[in-house]
């Protein structure tokens, strides 16, 4: 199997750029994809985002000069790609904040939340988040990514990501306190 | 900082949201994340690359050398100047054609222009005298049976 280094100078080189291309997008369209549906966003959309990012790649990666890995700079087409769409669709937040009341309402009465309401506040949890701090919770418990490739994806400092990290927490553990 | 630290502070700020939430819902939350429709991945890459040769057949990229952006910048300096010079001087060419015209017409020339001219003044004046009498005509009013009488 070709390392990233070996593919891109292939595309960068070749005639035959989309052999390269389509074994890149093999091996990282799965985190692309799972790291776009973890802002919160639901499978048509994170679909429509991935496409953008890999067609974005397609276009950029002719002159990626390979001073950062190529996994961190797709993810990090990825992020601004899905915070692009949320800020152009307000609409995901208020619907957020709908879904929120009526959960709400189903928990009145009841002492010790069950498994799937444990589920359901855990997700408001991290939906309520600013989305900052989500991706860098994500990014952070799932992706199981250092602080300085965080840092790298979001263009921020380590210290940043760190303090996004302890706020998106912090938040959390509120949320949860005061359900 | 070294990998075995920073591996030491990633099971740290696991087991910090661990204490908060389970394990279990964590995993279930992304478990929900990783739901896709069957054959999804499989597809997707054919997608990509259809939409990337949708995009090659309808607009083709004119890529420019530095060499050619000089030229063609040059050459819309050079239209431009060229342009604005010709302009310049059909005005400043009007303008003295106006000025010969004037001063070098002879005296010959307007005494031609006058005789030559001649008839269609006269013609005017004439259709101009037709015409006021017709509209006198026009406003000609017989006179009433005493002054008729009068004059007989």
């Amino acid at each position: 199997m070709q390392g990233d280094q070996e593919l891109i100078i292939q595309f960068q080189q070749s005639e035959n750029k989309e052999s390269p291309f389509t074994a890149l997008l093999n091996k990282y369209q799965k985190r692309v994809y799972y790291q776009i549906k973890r802002m919160g966003i639901d499978h048509a959309d994170a679909d429509d985002i991935a496409q953008q990012v890999w067609i974005k790649v397609w276009h950029k990666l002719a002159g990626f000069k390979m001073e950062s890995e190529f996994g961190t700079w797709v993810f990090r087409i990825a992020y601004n790609e899905t915070l692009n769409f949320i800020q152009k669709n307000k609409r995901l937040s208020s619907k957020i904040i709908g879904n929120m009341d009526d959960f709400e309402i189903d928990l009145v009465g009841t002492d010790q939340p069950e498994a799937s309401q444990i589920n359901i506040i855990l997700e408001r949890a991290v939906l309520q988040l600013p989305d900052k701090q989500r991706i860098v919770f994500m990014l952070r418990y799932f992706e199981a990514y250092s602080y300085e490739k965080i840092g790298e994806i979001m263009e921020t400092t380590v210290g940043g990501a760190k303090a996004n990290f302890h706020q998106a927490v912090k938040k959390i553990e509120s949320f949860i306190r005061s359900v | 900082m070294e990998q075995e630290e920073i591996d030491i502070e990633l099971l740290s700020d696991k087991a910090f949201i661990e204490a908060l939430v389970s394990k279990e819902a964590l995993n279930k939350m992304d478990a929900k994340v990783q739901e896709v429709p069957s054959n999804y991945f499989n597809e997707f890459p054919n997608a990509v690359l259809q939409t990337i040769r949708a995009e090659k057949n309808k607009t083709k990229i004119i890529r420019f050398t530095a060499f050619k952006k000089i030229a063609i910048a040059a050459a819309v300096l050079l239209i431009t100047a060229t342009g604005y010079i010709f302009s310049d001087k059909i005005i400043k060419n009007k303008n003295e054609t106006a000025i010969v015209n004037i001063e070098e017409i002879t005296d010959e020339e307007i005494e031609h222009y006058v005789e030559s001219n001649e008839l269609y003044v006269e013609a005017d004046w004439q259709s101009d005298i037709e015409n006021s009498s017709i509209e006198l005509k026009s406003n000609y009013t017989p006179l009433n049976n005493d002054t008729n009488k009068l004059t007989n």
